[in-house]
């Protein structure tokens, strides 16, 4: 059942209607059936994974909470966290990654001259299980380090992992922000009611308007494996706006629909492409997976304390494992090496440009900032063409072809695209001026304004809505 | 603030102020959304099509009417349909070449092909492509909701206008479930009093709905109307040999013009039986005439073209047999009879291949 479906425009009104006429337990139980159908929907099979995962997790959560409490040393936790992260990662790798190793084995063996053929397997990965395994594994984590207590109701953490405006494409909820939540009643203000429609009335428009649209664009270059400099570079800036708007798009659905029944959900996208470095875009991308392999990984492995190279051999190891996180497939690890390695340069560089390019007067400060930006977002759409490129060699192609950059240059698909990106630009860069991340507080607009100003965004959603795609992020 | 959220089996109460307020806030809500939907949907007119803001904008703009009933409005143009100085869809006739006239009913007219991909279009590109550019000019003479007796009303000033060298039929069969009354004349469509918005949430509430709840409405509305009617199980044989007389008389009437015929038999998405996964497009199409049994449908098409067999036949005229040889399903047929791109391009190759006489 995806957000942008009539499944769910039926399914969303029904669950309001039913949350809103029940007390706080009976809300609980009703969004825990609910979640379940709406995961069902998609396969009921996929329950099964979830339901073992969560299981698991919540009984080494408690044996963890136990532990804490008895004072018993590091070690003897150790194995129950062991046990979550074999059961949560065995999972993912099973579903996710399991043919892909298979895959690479056999082409090792055969470029060997050894052609031994090896089992794969014919799965279906369950939707959104890179999402809730790692939501699971923040929970087992915290507790074990003893940043958060364990919570006695399973039902509760059942509901803190299944609910299902964040189960299938995040944001990746802690459970430190979200079991709260959950336990207590919540509140449901007009301010809330008010923000949340408008951000799923955003989310939709950013989705079906101008991601949906893009997507034909993109598409059309990177299903032909061959195509000219100028095209390469109007289907990777399309793509470019195209993930955006689709995955915070979904994302503000998620934020809207939550802020609905009274949750509060993180923030995911914070204008990305007003970034002047790759940390700060990450800062401002997919900010609950930057921070969750922050707080995770980086700093597990070490972070930034074991001197220069250690820091730059974590930050690689953390986007490789990042991009590997997206998906089985060699683009994805070269993508999480590319960022890495724009992370790592410029983490080297830092000093120096700082010394170098750091303008004195207001004006060259304005056109230092549009300058890093336009550059910074030519380095991230470069990204974009590893992410989408079908596979290595076309990602070859393409950026061979990037050397001609105006040879099939295509005027028409350029006013296209500005055209579907325009009103995006327009609103974001009203919201980076003014502050207001939020579109709600957006325009200071009298309420009949924006009525009509919804109005306007909700027809372009009905009558010039592209092609429905599936989100992005749901093969994730 | 917060809202007040219901606890238990709290009784009613009236409506405090607030609460009536909130109501006229949500009333006044509506009505902006639905006055900013109609002007977004007027401008979008305006934009992408030059249509008017104020007055109708609908397929009534297509078509006036004379004497012999409905016809297109020249230069009249409607969304992708764009009608030329005769009243006809296509461009200009061009002064030179054979001169080809291709008569029907909404399927050689054009519904859900895109701008020029029609079958006339289509079979003008190909002629042109096998006997060089600018040997035929082809005319989409075709109306929606045209039977052979209203094409013959019209065909000797069109005959006299255009002196066409062919003239491919490719007859609708519809027209003769319940026989024409022979003095009555088409009319066009009246202009839509809805707003424009109106016909734009049908459209995306068509294509949201599940394709089985469409087919369950239809299915209802098919019997409460059938209710009134005295349901056919099949066509009776009087409304065949009437469809006979009136494809003959056009046919005649071309020929005492020096004019080349071309018959076409008709086509369906179904082919000889209608496959299981098929039936809801079935009903659809019978929800336009009730009056039919499901069965009769096929039957009726298995027995017309068999006139149109024969006709050509008796009077060696070209044939090109779509009924047979069309492929059949959801690729070439946009539903019931009407072409998608591909579809359109099947038939205007079988069509070529019979006006080319191979």
């Amino acid at each position: 059942m995806l957000f942008n479906s009539l499944e769910f425009l039926v399914f969303l009104p029904c669950i309001l209607a039913l949350y809103y006429a029940l007390p706080h337990k009976a809300q609980n139980r009703m969004l825990l059936a609910a979640s379940c159908f709406f995961y069902a929907s998609w396969d009921w099979r996929f329950l099964a994974p979830l339901l073992v995962s969560t299981t698991i997790d919540y009984q080494v959560a408690s044996k963890l909470e136990a532990l804490h409490r008895a004072g018993a040393p590091r070690e003897r936790l150790r194995p129950y966290l062991l046990v979550s992260l074999i059961t949560n990662l065995g999972l993912l790798g099973f579903f996710k990654y399991y043919n892909f190793f298979v895959d690479t084995l056999q082409t090792l063996l055969q470029s060997m001259g050894l052609d031994v053929p090896l089992p794969t397997l014919r799965i279906i990965l369950p939707v959104g299980i890179s999402f809730y395994t790692f939501q699971a594994l923040s929970y087992t984590i915290d507790v074990y380090r003893g940043q958060f207590h364990a919570t006695r109701s399973f039902a509760d953490f059942l509901l803190a992992v299944l609910y299902f405006p964040h189960l299938v494409a995040g944001p990746i909820q802690r459970a430190n922000s979200l079991l709260p939540q959950v336990a207590s009643p919540r509140q449901i203000t007009p301010e809330k009611l008010a923000s949340g429609m408008s951000l799923i009335v955003w989310g939709y428009f950013k989705k079906v308007f101008i991601a949906d649209n893009l997507a034909p664009i993109a598409n059309q270059v990177f299903h032909h494996g061959d195509a000219p400099g100028g095209q390469v570079l109007l289907a990777t800036y399309a793509f470019a706006f195209q993930i955006y708007c689709d995955f915070s798009g979904y994302t503000d659905i998620a934020r809207g629909v939550a802020r609905l029944m009274g949750f509060e959900f993180m923030l995911n996208f914070n204008l990305p492409y007003v970034s002047t470095s790759p940390k700060e875009f990450w800062n401002r991308w997919h900010i609950s997976l930057s921070s969750w392999l922050r707080d995770y990984l980086y700093i597990g492995l070490g972070g930034n304390r074991g001197g220069t190279w250690k820091t730059y051999r974590n930050l690689l190891l953390t986007m490789v494992i990042g991009g590997f996180w997206h998906g089985a497939a060699w683009t994805f690890l070269l993508w999480g090496f590319y960022q890495g390695m724009l992370l790592v340069l410029h983490r080297a560089l830092e000093p120096w440009l700082g010394r170098h390019f750091t303008a004195r007067s207001s004006g060259g400060r304005a056109v230092s900032f549009v300058v890093r930006v336009l550059f910074m977002f030519q380095l991230t759409a470069y990204g974009w063409l590893i992410f989408r490129a079908e596979s290595v060699g076309q990602l070859g192609h393409f950026t061979r072809a990037l050397v001609h950059p105006l040879a099939g240059w295509d005027g028409a698909t350029a006013r296209t695209i500005v055209g579907y990106v325009l009103p995006l630009v327009a609103v974001q860069a009203l919201q980076y001026v003014r502050g207001q991340l939020d579109f709600m507080g957006l325009p200071p607009l009298p309420a009949p304004a924006r009525w009509v100003l919804y109005s306007v965004l909700i027809y372009f959603v009905l009558f010039h809505g592209g092609q429905p795609e599936s989100f992005i992020y749901f093969q994730f | 603030m917060s809202l007040p959220m219901p606890t238990s089996s709290a009784p009613l109460t009236t409506a405090t102020p607030s609460r009536l307020r909130r109501v006229a806030n949500l009333a006044c809500a509506c009505v902006v959304a639905l006055v900013t939907w109609e002007v977004c949907a007027r401008l979008d007119d305006v934009v992408t099509a030059g249509a008017p803001f104020f007055g109708p904008y609908d397929n009534s703009v297509l078509y006036t009417s004379d004497a012999l009933g409905m016809r297109g409005r020249p230069h009249a143009r409607y969304l992708k349909w764009h009608l030329n100085s005769l009243g006809y869809r296509g461009p200009e006739l061009p002064e030179r070449g054979v001169r080809v006239v291709c008569l029907g009913s909404s399927e050689t007219f054009g519904l859900y092909e895109t701008a020029d991909q029609e079958y006339p279009r289509q079979l003008e590109a190909r002629l042109n492509q096998r006997a060089g550019e600018g040997a035929y000019a082809v005319l989409n003479a075709a109306y929606p909701g045209m039977s052979m007796l209203t094409s013959g009303r019209r065909l000797p000033e069109l005959l006299d206008r255009v002196k066409p060298q062919i003239v491919v039929i490719y007859p609708s069969f519809t027209g003769y479930i319940e026989p024409p009354d022979p003095k009555a004349v088409p009319r066009p469509p009246k202009p839509s009093r809805l707003p424009r918005i109106a016909a734009r949430m049908e459209t995306v509430l068509r294509a949201a709905l599940p394709e089985r709840l469409q087919a369950a409405v239809r299915r209802w509305q098919i019997e409460r109307e059938a209710r009134h009617l005295q349901v056919m199980e099949r066509l009776p044989e009087e409304n065949v040999a009437r469809f006979r007389v009136d494809l003959e008389a056009v046919v005649d009437m071309v020929r005492a013009r020096g004019g080349r015929v071309v018959l076409v038999t008709h086509a369906t998405r179904f082919g000889a039986r209608v496959a299981p996964e098929e039936e809801s497009v079935l009903v659809a199409w019978r929800k336009f005439y009730p009056v039919l049994a499901p069965g009769g449908f096929l039957d009726m098409e298995e027995r017309m073209n068999a006139v149109v067999r024969d006709v050509s036949k008796e009077r060696g005229l070209g044939l090109a047999d779509a009924a047979r040889r069309m492929p059949t399903g959801g690729r070439y047929f946009a539903e019931f009879v009407h072409f998608t791109d591909e579809g359109a391009s099947r038939l205007a190759e079988l069509v070529a291949e019979a006006v080319l006489g191979r």
